[in-house]
């Protein structure tokens, strides 16, 4: 690996290590973001192609000036500074409502985990250095190239205490069994942290029936993702609402992760640190985000719907500039989502990529 | 207290009424139905008529679309419905034997509006109209722009037949009112997407007919021929840069992607970027309309793509990405066009093919239309025709392949036997 990528990796655990308790050093982040881009530029060959149509000619001069990647490139090209023999994992989106699944190789997974360590021990577990941890989620060693699953096994050993309780699949036994644990957490008042997918979520919670538990003060849920045509959808409120309902918490112990598969850090909302605050995501220090004007991409104040930007320092050896598909509005106490934005809703008889595909695989 | 707000006639009504009209329509004949509708379609399209300067606003807000593009769709895809074309398409169909006559029209056509139709709802429910049906249009309460004025125009034009053309709206998942709709119709015409057409395929009774016309997208072919030089190309990136503003690219007809032959004077990436400067003179006479959000993001990835898989020509409304090779890409709309390079003719089943049913127009340039033929898969029926023509389909355009009365009208067998002849070789 390159003596500028190395030190380029020491200056982002240095950052890191400077925001994990939630300080923010923005001056120094954006410089390093910077410095991050251009060698990324130089190393990443389709995102030098695709930055330099986009710049066409001009020089960039700060972090907005540099052209955030959509995260679709990552389904078409293979996006690293590395070449593929030296990955050691490859993450992979789920591709349930595409035909082509994004692609984020890793040659090192060093940032990632201290990144996902600092975020989560933020606005996860500010309060518990470990507890048990309950999983609705495969395991790495079952479906590797999630990056979910990496990064909650990875919970394991950080904030685990005990042998972690997995509930999947959701097949009946599974579902006794977390009933169990569920109950076992309410008589030995042992507080637990429930973690997984919307989706799984919602089946768990269909399959539980009529069961409904008051989980120990200190439990938590960390829910995630979308549900992506796998379960019945819920709006975010009725999706709270109910887990408030079966599993007995309060709202602020519900809380939402924000990740993808092209990034390797993580957005939460706070709720567990400040339950009184409104309920926004947070970016921890070393990521950077904004709302961007789908056409000009230049930053929207704040207040104003647009296409969420993300600036991931910890992407080192991919890109960390992520231009996301996803809608959103920005404010001072964070950032709330405002769902996908689909090319479905074109208005017109035109039929869509979505439609098309849809109709002719 | 107030008097409650007037409510408009039940779907039953509108539909008895519209029913009840059946004689009056049919005993103005042809010639008569042609003459009422090409007088509304002139006013409609008329900028200096007061219900044309309200067709233009209420199309422009409620589609999205710039003034000057809602004026240009009423101009051109209205003004074309002259009496004289209506009343020669009214004549067109022709008997399949000798001793077949036209039957009675169906009494009721149902024509379902569900996607964003604006201006093609004139031919929607015009064609049922002109061959003598009444027609209730079902709309959204989104799309519902040129339908209601429409509706004006016909009843100010003959008061008589006012009940033969009446708009009505209710929700989507409203299951009880479309069953009472589609209960009263001989004939259901649907505009929409795959999903909605299955959906309401299934609600239709079997005693009618079904006519579905789905979601559809275009595709340019760029021959040699048109490639000569660089004013022969100039001239055909022009007319291609037309058909790809117009309506924004939202239209069924719209291109969506152009293959340009390798090989002549002017490269495939030289007229794609040819193509790039015509359509931002395009939008000059014809401003593209907002874009929305959820649009912009699938843009923005789609030109992502486009520059990392080639070259992106982006201007200020509008881009062309130009790659040497590959998959098609569908765009987003809103004048985002793939060119790819191909190596003639016979490159196109491979791209065709996928699309199947989807495919409603071919634009060809620089190639005579009758050597594409061959390479039309067998899924595939699109209007073959010039660019810079393909969102302008003439009155007899063919709909998906089939005439524009197909289902329409109906002939009934009259074998005379009068003098008994057949009895008695019996």
């Amino acid at each position: 690996m390159s003596a500028r990528r190395d030190e380029l990796q020491a200056s982002i655990l240095t950052l890191i290590a400077a925001c994990k308790d939630g300080d923010r050093h923005d001056a120094q982040r954006d410089a390093l973001l910077l410095a991050l881009a251009r060698h990324q530029m130089d190393a990443v060959a389709p995102y030098a192609r695709y930055a330099a149509q986009r710049l066409a000619g001009r020089t960039p001069s700060s972090i907005v000036d540099i052209p955030a990647l959509p995260t679709d490139a990552f389904r078409y090209a293979r996006i690293a500074s590395r070449p593929e023999q030296d990955d050691i994992r490859r993450f992979r989106s789920s591709g349930t409502t595409r035909d082509t699944r994004s692609l984020h190789p890793f040659t090192d997974l060093t940032l990632y985990d201290v990144a996902a360590e600092a975020a989560a021990r933020y606005a996860l577990f500010p309060d518990r250095p470990r507890m048990p941890l309950v999983v609705l989620a495969p395991g790495a060693d079952e479906l590797p190239d999630s990056s979910l699953s990496y990064m909650l096994d990875r919970f394991a050993s950080w904030f685990g205490e005990g042998p972690v309780h997995r509930a999947w699949p959701l097949g009946r036994d599974e579902i006794a069994q977390l009933s169990a644990r569920l109950a076992e957490a309410e008589h030995t008042n042992t507080p637990i942290a429930l973690l997984g997918t919307s989706f799984a979520f919602v089946h768990a919670i269909d399959a539980l029936g009529e069961a409904r538990f008051t989980l120990p003060s200190g439990s938590r849920i960390m829910q995630t993702g979308g549900f992506k045509g796998r379960s019945r959808e819920l709006s975010p409120d009725a999706m709270r609402a109910l887990l408030m309902h079966v599993f007995g918490i309060d709202a602020p112990s519900v809380i939402a992760e924000y990740g993808m598969t092209e990034l390797s850090s993580q957005l939460y909302e706070t709720t567990v640190r400040a339950p009184r605050a409104p309920r926004r995501l947070w970016a921890p220090g070393w990521v950077r985000v904004s709302v961007v004007h789908p056409e000009s991409l230049l930053p929207l104040p704040e207040g104003t719907l647009g296409l969420v930007r993300i600036d991931d320092a910890a992407n080192l050896d991919s890109v960390a500039c992520i231009q996301t598909a996803d809608l959103g509005v920005l404010s001072e106490h964070g950032l709330t989502l405002h769902g996908r934005a689909a090319d479905a809703v074109a208005r017109g008889c035109s039929i869509t990529a979505d439609q098309l595909l849809s109709t002719t695989r | 207290m107030s008097d409650p707000a007037p409510s408009e006639p039940s779907v039953r009504a509108l539909a008895d009424a519209a029913i009840a009209t059946g004689p009056a329509l049919v005993a103005a004949g042809g010639v008569g139905r042609a003459r009422w509708l090409a007088s509304a379609f002139a006013r409609l399209s008329d900028p200096a008529s007061e219900l044309g300067r309200e067709a233009c606003r209420t199309i422009a807000a409620r589609a999205g679309l710039s003034v000057p593009m809602a004026a240009w769709g009423l101009e051109t895809a209205l003004a074309p419905l002259t009496f004289e074309a209506l009343a020669a398409l009214e004549a067109l169909p022709m008997p399949p034997h000798p001793s077949a006559v036209r039957a009675h029209p169906p009494r009721l056509c149902i024509v379902v509006l569900a996607g964003n139709v604006a201006i093609a709802a004139a031919r929607a429910v015009g064609w049922p109209l002109l061959f003598g049906i009444p027609v209730i249009a079902k709309v959204s309460s989104r799309d519902d722009a040129l339908a209601r004025l429409l509706e004006a125009a016909l009843a100010e034009s003959a008061p008589a037949l006012q009940h033969a053309f009446r708009v009505v709206h209710f929700d989507a998942d409203d299951e009880a009112q479309r069953t009472l709709l589609f209960s009263r119709a001989d004939v259901v015409s649907v505009y929409g997407s795959d999903a909605t057409l299955a959906s309401l395929r299934a609600d239709v009774p079997s005693t009618a007919s079904f006519i579905g016309h789905g979601h559809g997208l275009g595709l340019a072919y760029v021959g040699a021929g048109a490639l000569a030089h660089g004013e022969l190309a100039r001239t055909t990136a022009r007319a291609l840069a037309l058909d790809t503003a117009a309506y924004d690219q939202r239209g069924c007809l719209s291109p969506h992607a152009a293959l340009v032959e390798r090989g002549a004077s002017v490269t495939p990436e030289a007229f794609a970027e040819l193509l790039h400067h015509e359509l931002a003179l395009v939008r000059e006479t014809l401003p593209r309309g907002p874009l929305p959000l959820a649009s912009g993001s699938a843009q923005l990835s789609w030109r992502g793509i486009g520059a990392i898989r080639g070259r992106l020509f982006e201007g200020d409304g509008h881009a062309v990405c130009f790659e040497e090779q590959g998959p098609l890409r569908i765009g987003p709309g809103y004048r985002n066009l793939q060119v790819i390079g191909c190596d003639g003719l016979h490159g196109l089943p491979a791209y065709l093919a996928p699309l199947g049913v989807h495919l409603k127009c071919l634009g060809v340039a620089g190639v005579d239309a009758k050597a594409v033929r061959p390479m039309l898969p067998a899924q595939v029926a699109p209007r073959v025709c010039p660019l810079g023509t393909m969102q302008l389909p003439p009155v007899d355009a063919l709909q998906d392949g089939i005439a524009p009365w197909e289902g329409l009208v109906r002939w009934l067998d009259l074998s005379d036997d009068a003098a008994g002849e057949t009895l008695r070789r019996r």
